[in-house]
């Protein structure tokens, strides 16, 4: 057998009535099985069975899947009204509270079906909550994971679906498992209307005429309660007195034999095959992923871990470095210190310096020239031979200098004015461009119409010149 | 079996509880990872921004010290030097320079008379140095060729070792040469009390 759901390595236990199956599957393989010699019951004789099959079939998964029919477990059928989830929820819980085995809490799951007349179908498994502690404690014990734990009849809905007919076709699966006949009604496509077990004399209820009569009941109340018309009748097995030609003389219709042959084996291997997340499974999911969870949480502490070793060795590495370079640290903060007063000083130095030099360049440099002395050497040299000089000023004022220049020119005035003419045009086009403020002419020709009253010698005329060299 | 945990034990051991426990723990570590690390960070940053202070200081000062020391310092220290000796030392000194200007006035065929007006400030404000304007009237007999000697006069005094600037120059005289010269100068001198 091979398996084609996500749990490829699980140990499949059937727990029938106490008869224990064990099949362990690895990897989608069937590797080996193992049936307890005795009735099981408790959790002592569970965990002790468990732990025999690991070792019989050498399992070498953590995961256990667990398909449990028990004398404990109340299977019914309800037809209800419409109402929400939250409403069938609290009628559930009633229900299952009601119908329990036993004193204490229980534990219930349920699966909707298809209803009629306006009512709604639910099929509720109530099991008490002890007996499932029990079982997942069991698995625990010998250090297995439960990631299912189906009652009988969800396997058997299951089966319809194999049975090729059209999703809305209704179909009625006769089986016999572990003792019980198991009349299942189905859509083509898994949904249940509903089920029933079997029950009474063994011999009364598994024989042929019986199961006949039970299937042509259940034909009616469905065309009755449903009204809907059963299309294919199939027999599920075969066993002395069970089978289709033997069923056949007492139904009506014509009855079809499966060619699968169930065993308990079979039915681990169906009930592996659901999903975890099926409506009937009874393991919480806080134990399903027990596994993973743990896992994680290895790898969280991991990760701690890590992370906290790395942040002391990152920690005392940067302390190392940091201690080692704290007197390194202090050297250089010295060293910067002394730099910076050395600096200052130094700073200080050098605007003295600068200072010092400064003031000996406006000394030795940007001396005032002798413009003064070179003016009158000059004075030598461009005054014409007619004029002669009685005064001669030359003053400093600020950046240039101011000439004044009064003398005496020929008795003839023609002459003189040709001489003073070329006197100042000498001056004014010289080397030293002198500036005339005061010209000649004015004080020249008041002294010469006044008959020269300025003159010191009658026989010369005075004149006056007044200019700035720039 | 187990033995059963309060409630309060079982809701801190529950999975829940673990788990948040662990991410506080982790969160946690972090932080303080993180808060440590910037600590230390910033101390490697300061000490890191403190050699490299050493660094440019001790590039500034190398700049400074080949710039400042040695020649230059002996250049800044000759040329004070030189300025110093261009100014007039005190009143000993002043007395030496006029007289040395009376005998090469004499010496030029002037004689010379001296006035000493009120001390001025230096330009630009020269530190421990002021002006001492003298006023020379030269006079005597000069023959031909007293413009000469005035000129040689002025050039002696310019070209002398104290700092001198001529600031006034007057000569009157008729056609037969010089009979007054008044010369102004100002002469640069070490500030005095």
């Amino acid at each position: 057998m091979k398996r084609n759901n996500t749990l490829q390595t699980v140990l499949g236990v059937s727990l029938i009535h106490g008869q224990f199956l064990a099949s362990a599957f690895v990897k989608g393989e069937m590797t080996g099985s193992w049936s307890a010699p005795s009735v099981v019951e408790g959790v002592d004789q569970i965990q002790m069975a468990l732990a025999e099959a690991i070792r019989a079939t050498h399992f070498p998964g953590q995961t256990v899947s667990l398909l449990v029919e028990d004398r404990r477990l109340v299977h019914q059928y309800h037809l209800v009204p419409p109402m929400s989830k939250k409403d069938l929820d609290v009628y559930l819980d009633r229900m299952a509270d009601r119908e329990k085995w036993g004193e204490g809490p229980a534990v219930w799951r349920y699966r909707t079906a298809m209803g009629g007349r306006g009512q709604q179908g639910v099929l509720l498994d109530v099991w008490p909550q002890s007996y499932v502690d029990e079982v997942i404690q069991a698995c625990q014990a010998v250090q297995l994971t439960p990631v299912h734990l189906f009652p009988l009849s969800a396997v058997f809905v299951d089966q319809v679906r194999t049975l090729g007919a059209e999703p809305d076709d209704v179909l009625l699966l006769v089986t016999r498992a572990v003792g019980k006949i198991v009349l299942v009604i189905a859509t083509g496509e898994g949904k249940p209307l509903f089920d029933r077990f079997l029950s009474g004399n063994v011999e009364e209820a598994q024989s042929p005429a019986r199961i006949g009569q039970e299937i042509t009941r259940t034909l009616l109340f469905v065309n009755q309660q449903f009204e809907k018309q059963v299309g294919q009748v199939w027999v599920m097995g075969e066993s002395e007195g069970f089978s289709a030609e033997a069923i056949q003389p007492h139904v009506d219709m014509p009855i079809l034999g499966s060619p699968i042959v169930p065993d308990p084996a079979y039915w681990i291997f169906i009930g592996t095959n659901l999903p975890p997340t099926h409506d009937t499974n009874f393991i919480p999911k806080e134990i399903r992923q027990g596994p993973r969870r743990r896992a994680m949480a290895k790898i969280s502490v991991a990760l701690l871990v890590g992370l906290v070793c790395f942040s002391v060795s990152m920690t005392s590495l940067i302390e190392a470095l940091l201690a080692r370079g704290q007197s390194m640290a202090a050297m250089i903060h010295d060293q910067v210190q002394d730099r910076q007063r050395e600096k200052g000083e130094w700073v200080g130095r050098v605007e003295a310096y600068q200072s010092q030099q400064a003031w000996a360049q406006t000394i030795l440099t940007n001396r005032v020239p002798p413009l003064a002395g070179w003016f009158l050497g000059y004075l030598g040299e461009i005054l014409p031979d007619e004029l002669v000089l009685d005064r001669v000023s030359v003053v400093r004022d600020g950046a240039g200098w101011d000439v004044a220049l009064s003398g005496t020119g020929p008795q003839q005035p023609s002459v003189g004015v040709d001489r003073l003419k070329l006197f100042e045009e000498r001056l004014v086009q010289g080397p030293y461009h002198v500036v005339m403020t005061k010209r000649w002419q004015d004080g020249w020709l008041k002294g010469f119409g006044s008959g020269s009253s300025h003159s010191t010698d009658r026989s010369r005329h005075r004149f006056e010149m007044e200019g700035r060299i720039q | 079996m187990k033995p059963a945990l309060p409630q309060w034990a079982g809701d801190i051991l529950s999975y829940a509880g673990k788990r948040a426990l662990v991410g506080m723990v982790l969160v946690g570590s972090l932080i303080v990872v993180g808060w440590s690390l910037t600590a230390r960070v910033s101390l490697i940053t300061e000490a890191h921004s403190s050699i490299q202070s050493a660094f440019l200081l001790d590039r500034e000062l190398t700049t400074l010290r080949t710039k400042w020391s040695g020649p230059v310092q002996e250049e800044i220290d000759q040329e004070v030097r030189q300025a110093d000796a261009q100014l007039i030392q005190g009143f000993e000194h002043t007395v030496r320079w006029l007289e040395n200007v009376r005998a090469q006035s004499l010496k030029l065929g002037f004689s010379c008379e001296h006035s000493l007006g009120q001390t001025l400030p230096a330009p630009e404000h020269l530190v421990g140095v002021q002006l001492l304007p003298v006023k020379f009237v030269l006079g005597g007999e000069t023959p031909q060729g007293s413009y000469e000697a005035m000129i040689e006069l002025l050039r002696a005094l310019d070209e002398g070792q104290v700092r001198v600037d001529l600031q006034e120059m007057i000569i009157t005289g008729d056609g037969n040469g010089v009979q007054r010269i008044v010369i102004q100068v100002y002469v640069w001198m070490k500030h005095i009390g």
